[in-house]
């Protein structure tokens, strides 16, 4: 080889290397960006004696605003957080109310009147090892799961 | 329609850059005239300038440096908190959970240090080739600021991660300030914000480091950049530096673009692996948090005050005060004292070899100072040899 | 470019950094895949704990039930376990690192963490802090270490009049080495020289000293003497020939140590010459005390001919006692001895309060090769060897060594001291020790207490000692004052195989009337509810249920009983309470407490069956002490 095509292809591998460590310095800043712990308020909380929360009634946990439920197949845990605009809803009747712009949802979450777009959302809940129920506002579970045997 | 969008990649190329790729020597000084970033160059400059020895780089080397201490900088603004009870926890946080966050604060620790040692060393090679002389007199005064500015950035900075080493050195380097006779105990409340070395001073500091310093940096460095291309670029002795080899014997100037842009580039990148490598091999050191409760023996001001502190030692005015300041002072005031006004260019030429072994002298002495300070003093700033 | 020659070496170098670059940050994002992208954190605010440890920790597999009084929520894991809970590798968060210098806990220092909130010595789950707190207060640190909080201490004799009491040749050879005279002393040796000595013998016999009268000639019988003091029951606090309690100063040289007046005087009216001291307000009469000193003459003396301290019988230099009384102030004597007269106490010791706070290399290591692992560890050198960490050139320290403690007790002190904070804690968290409650008598019955020294060594009501481990609360629910007045002015006991050991203070029918009617008012028991009066019936059914349910075994009734080791019962309608009786052996010794019955838990109608036939028992309460 002679002189001039060797020097190019060093070039060439400098640009190519250059723009690689531009697509690296991109995707670095992407990962930079997402630190890996959150200073928010935490997702998984801790609802007591699975025993206390009695069939038929929704009984309100009040920090992570959720509806816990029981019926004979379980308990669920259901989004207090109107779909809106992330107003609390209010029990009444057999269903729920948003106080702020009337949206209503039937007692299975779904939207039955009023501005909301969907149905309120069920989050995951477990028995930790010290047999406390714990909803995990982490894991959206469909509506007809429940947490069996609690 | 068709055409519009076969033409779009080439339209908007144009109405970005005014000048296509450079093919031929017109086209590359077109290209610098009208480019934003690179009219910062002369069109076409002296084939000496291009040699390694007329400048050792260590303008660009120190430009590169801020700009990678701005880069870092801004990323470590994502994540830090200037507030004593958050600071340390946020540093702790970047170096544990913030993806990359350990390599970004490392480079930007390194990339600080190398600056301050690359600008120091600028000053001395600008000052051998009597790069200070006319027409440079204000350039020079501006370098010197700058390199005040730089010492200012390191030393605001020095605090932010407010740990024991933080802390402890710069209320050293507080302490210091107040030596100054009359304005000395003002000044560094006024600095602190406060008596103490607390949340005051954590927040000053991080605003100067952050934004005020940079600014004025900034507009500094641009007007420095700038009185180097209109004061005639690098003082070259053309019959002591090799010229630029190439095949045929080319026109006396050469084009800027590709010539010194092309190395200014990969001198650029030697940089940034350099320091990169640096980076990954050895870690900023973090010590235990800040407690006031607590000071360390020996309590060290930043490495580059180590020299001033070794000085005021032996005399808190006349070493840790008056020399220094007389230091800088003179430097601002030598090229008005310089009787001769012509550059010769080469360093240490026989006729300036009085003035140059001086000032040689000089930062030699204040390196050795400086050496003294941090590896042969220990507790008590009693002498002592290594380790330490 | 075409046109252009750009030197090899150029291109190279643009070359190479562009790709030294990218094999840099390649290796950093490499690195950074290798991590996982959402970590388990834990916020504490309250304690401004950020922690880590759930990411590698399951908290549910925590052992014992530590968790249940200590949630993580509320307490995070940093507290009790040490570390650093921001830390994502292992190493980060257990070891000590040059920016983190408290690594996990050892032992000892988690038994300490739990000082951090729980104040008091009886820490739940904490015996060996329980233990070194404790001993804090009763080897008197707070003497000299001043810890917030804790009083001055209280426990060595007072000082005044030894002119009176002692022989300064004693007291020399008790300042030379405790040890060397009594075996079981509470005052370490302080190792001072034959110089300092002098002064303070010099400083505390020049001090006023009462003057006594002379016990008469010949008035003592040292037999008498003998069986007061067995009758008396001197020997539950003092060591007498060899055995005896370890409460009170050991009387073993008593013949010779103490002067004849002084011992005379003191025993017919203790508080007169000693008003501050633990011992209970004894006025014996005056033949029984010339008795007692009769044999303290005869047999309370040291087995050799000569004196031990003998060669110390030099005259008292009473003109270097400014100098002794300056050196009793500055070496800090006034920390456990009173003395009449002296300025407040001022400790000149280092001060404990922030020990938790150092960290173990913090503290003086010069003499060491290896770093003590932590400050509990320290101080347990500290105390066997109070000069070990200094210097050679250092200035003596007046530390005295407690190696005589033994290794336990002083490894409990470090844990102890090391559970002292000055940092504040939320006050949500502070868990202080129990308070004493504040229904002990006053009056005329306080002053009986006082007088006696009841809470010497009962504790009542939360306050008082541990040297009798009777429970007293709730005795007014469980035995008769009839008994208790009769008890307090003869102590006997019930139980066949053992020694009464209460002192026979002396005590007045009137105020042992007035004693055991507060009892019987104020320590009453919530867990004996009031039941209907025993029957006839009732009565006869239990005689056959004592013998079928196993009694026994070992109660003993007119004599007759298998192991006899519980008390006997004759005479027990006198003593106990019917509703006690009942409600011991229906609920349990668990709910209603009688120390070392076994659990019957009888059914109701047995329960009063027996009761009724044990409150029927004739006889009286009357056993002489078993020999020693």
């Amino acid at each position: 080889m002679d002189a001039k095509p060797r020097r190019s292809f060093l070039f060439a591998v400098g640009c190519a290397a250059l723009g690689l460590s531009a697509v690296e310095a991109l995707w670095s800043t992407f990962r930079f960006a997402q630190a890996r712990v959150s200073y928010g308020p935490p997702l998984k909380w801790k609802l007591g004696d699975p025993k206390s929360y009695t069939e038929g009634v929704p009984i309100y946990a009040a920090e992570p605003r959720v509806y816990v439920l029981r019926n004979s197949a379980g308990l669920r845990a259901m989004s207090a957080s109107c779909t809106h605009l992330g107003c609390t809803v209010r029990a009444e009747g057999e269903g729920y109310v948003c106080p702020c712009h009337g949206s209503r949802y039937d007692e299975e979450g779904k939207v039955v009147g009023g501005p909301a777009p969907a149905a309120l959302l069920f989050y995951r809940l477990a028995v930790d090892g010290r047999g406390r129920l714990e909803v995990d506002l982490g894991e959206a579970v469909p509506p007809a799961e429940h947490l069996h045997g609690a | 329609m068709r055409n519009t969008l076969k033409n779009l990649p080439r339209h908007i190329y144009a109405s970005i850059f005014r000048v296509g790729w450079p093919a031929d020597e017109r086209a590359s000084i077109k290209a610098m005239v009208s480019s934003i970033t690179l009219h910062i160059h002369a069109p076409k400059i002296r084939p000496g300038s291009l040699g390694f020895r007329a400048s050792w780089a260590l303008g660009l080397l120190s430009v590169v440096a801020l700009g990678l201490l701005l880069l870092t900088g801004i990323y470590l603004m994502f994540y830090y908190i200037p507030h004593p009870d958050v600071a340390y926890r946020t540093m702790k946080d970047i170096g544990y959970v913030v993806p990359l966050g350990r390599l970004t604060r490392d480079l930007h620790r390194w990339a600080a240090h190398g600056m301050v040692i690359t600008v120091t060393l600028h000053m001395l090679r600008v000052f051998l080739v009597g790069g200070h002389k006319p027409p440079r007199e204000a350039n020079w005064v501006v370098g010197v600021l700058l390199w005040v500015m730089t010492l200012a950035l390191s030393f605001t900075g020095y605090l932010l991660p407010w740990d024991q080493l933080a802390f402890w050195a710069i209320t050293v380097g507080s302490n210091m300030i107040a030596a100054v006779p009359w304005i000395g105990p003002g000044a560094r409340e006024l600095l602190l914000g406060d008596r103490i070395v607390g949340e005051s001073a954590l927040l000053r500091f991080y605003v100067l480091h952050c934004v005020a310093i940079p600014a004025v940096m900034f507009a500094l460095v641009g007007f420095h950049l700038f009185r180097v291309r209109k004061d005639g670029g690098l003082i070259v002795s053309e019959h002591e530096l090799p010229h630029a080899r190439h095949a045929d014997d080319g026109p006396k100037l050469i084009p800027a673009w590709p010539h010194l842009v092309y190395r200014e580039v990969a001198v650029g990148l030697f940089a940034t692996a350099l320091l990169l490598a640096i980076s990954v091999a050895a870690h900023a050191p973090l010590e235990p948090e800040a407690d006031p409760t607590r000071t360390p023996n020996p309590a060290k001001a930043p490495w580059y005050f180590l020299g001033v502190q070794e000085l005021a030692h032996y005399h808190a005015f006349w070493g840790g005060v008056f020399v220094p300041a007389a230091f800088v002072l003179g430097l601002m005031a030598l090229p008005y004292l310089d009787r001769e006004v012509r550059a010769p260019g080469r360093y240490f030429p026989r006729e300036r070899w009085l003035a140059c072994t001086l000032f040689v002298t000089l930062l030699s002495f204040f390196a050795a100072v400086t050496v003294v300070g941090t590896l042969f003093r220990g507790p008590g700033w009693a002498f002592t040899f290594w380790p330490y | 470019m075409k046109h252009y020659h750009h030197p090899a070496w150029l291109h190279a170098l643009f070359a190479l950094s562009a790709l030294a670059i990218v094999a840099l940050v390649g290796l950093a994002i490499a690195d950074e895949a290798g991590r996982p992208t959402k970590l388990e954190q834990r916020i504490v605010p309250a304690l401004g704990l950020v922690e880590r440890c759930e990411q590698c920790h399951a908290t549910d597999s925590h052992p014992g039930d530590w968790l249940t009084h200590h949630p993580v929520e509320r307490f995070g894991c940093t507290p009790c376990h040490g570390g650093q809970g921001l830390g994502i590798t292992k190493e980060e968060a257990h070891e000590a690192a040059l920016d983190w210098e408290r690594p996990l806990f050892s032992p000892l220092e988690r038994e300490a963490a739990c000082g951090r909130c729980h104040g008091g010595d009886e820490v739940p789950g904490a015996p060996n802090l329980s233990r070194g707190r404790h001993a804090f207060r009763e080897r008197g640190c707070s003497g000299c270490h001043e810890v917030p909080g804790e009083p001055e201490p209280d426990l060595a004799p007072d000082l005044d009049g030894l002119a009176a009491k002692l022989d300064p040749a004693w007291v020399r050879a008790w300042l030379t080495d405790p040890a060397v005279l009594l075996p079981s002393h509470a005052m370490p040796r302080f190792a001072l020289t034959a110089d300092q000595i002098e002064v303070l013998v010099a400083f505390l016999f020049t001090r006023p000293a009462p003057s006594l009268p002379a016990v008469p000639e010949d008035s003592g019988d040292a037999d008498r003497g003998k069986q007061a003091i067995a009758r008396r029951r001197c020997a539950t606090c003092h060591v007498l020939e060899g055995r005896g309690g370890v409460f009170a100063p050991s009387l073993d040289q008593a013949g010779v140590k103490i002067q004849k007046p002084w011992f005379f005087a003191y025993l017919q009216n203790v508080h007169a010459l000693r008003p501050r001291s633990r011992m209970p307000g004894f006025t014996l009469p005056a033949g029984e005390a010339a008795d007692m000193v009769a044999y303290a003459a005869e047999q309370l003396v040291p087995d050799t001919p000569e004196m031990p301290w003998s060669k110390f019988d030099t005259p008292v230099q009473s003109e270097r006692a400014p100098e002794g009384h300056a050196l009793f102030v500055k070496l800090g004597c006034r920390g456990c001895h009173r003395v009449e007269g002296l300025p407040p106490l001022k400790r000149t010791s280092v001060p404990l309060g922030n020990m938790g706070d150092k960290r173990a290399f913090d503290l003086p290591h010069q003499n060491f090769i290896d770093h003590v692992p932590d400050v509990p560890t320290w101080i347990h050198f500290k105390l066997w060897e109070p000069r070990g960490f200094d210097l050679p050139e250092a200035k003596p320290s007046s530390m005295p060594s407690y190696a005589h403690l033994g290794p336990d007790e002083t490894f409990a002190l470090g844990i102890a001291v090391a559970s002292l904070h000055a940092a504040p804690l939320p006050s949500a968290y502070v868990r202080p020790a129990r308070t004493a409650s504040q229904a002990l008598p006053a009056g005329e019955t306080g002053r009986l207490v006082e007088r006696f020294r009841c809470l010497a060594c009962h504790r009542v009501l939360g306050s008082g000692g541990d040297i009798s481990r009777v429970p007293l609360d709730g005795e007014g629910a469980r035995t008769k004052p009839e008994w208790v007045a009769s008890f307090l002015k003869e102590p006997l006991t019930l139980r066949m195989n053992q020694a009464e050991r209460m002192p026979v203070l002396g005590i007045e029918e009137v105020d042992a009337r007035r004693l055991a009617g507060w009892i019987d008012v104020t320590l009453g028991d919530d867990r004996i509810p009031p039941a209907p009066p025993p029957t006839e019936a009732e009565r006869d059914a239990g005689a056959a249920l004592y013998g079928a349910r196993g009694c026994p075994q070992c109660h003993v009734v007119a004599g007759q009983g298998t192991m006899m080791k519980a008390p006997v019962l004759d005479g027990a309608g006198a003593r106990l309470r019917f509703d006690y009786v009942l409600a011991m052996l229906r609920d349990g010794p668990a709910v209603v407490p009688a120390r070392r019955h076994p659990d019957a838990r009888l059914p109701e109608a047995e329960a009063r069956a027996i009761s009724a036939w044990v409150m029927s028992l004739p006889g009286r309460v009357e056993h002489a002490p078993a020999p020693q």
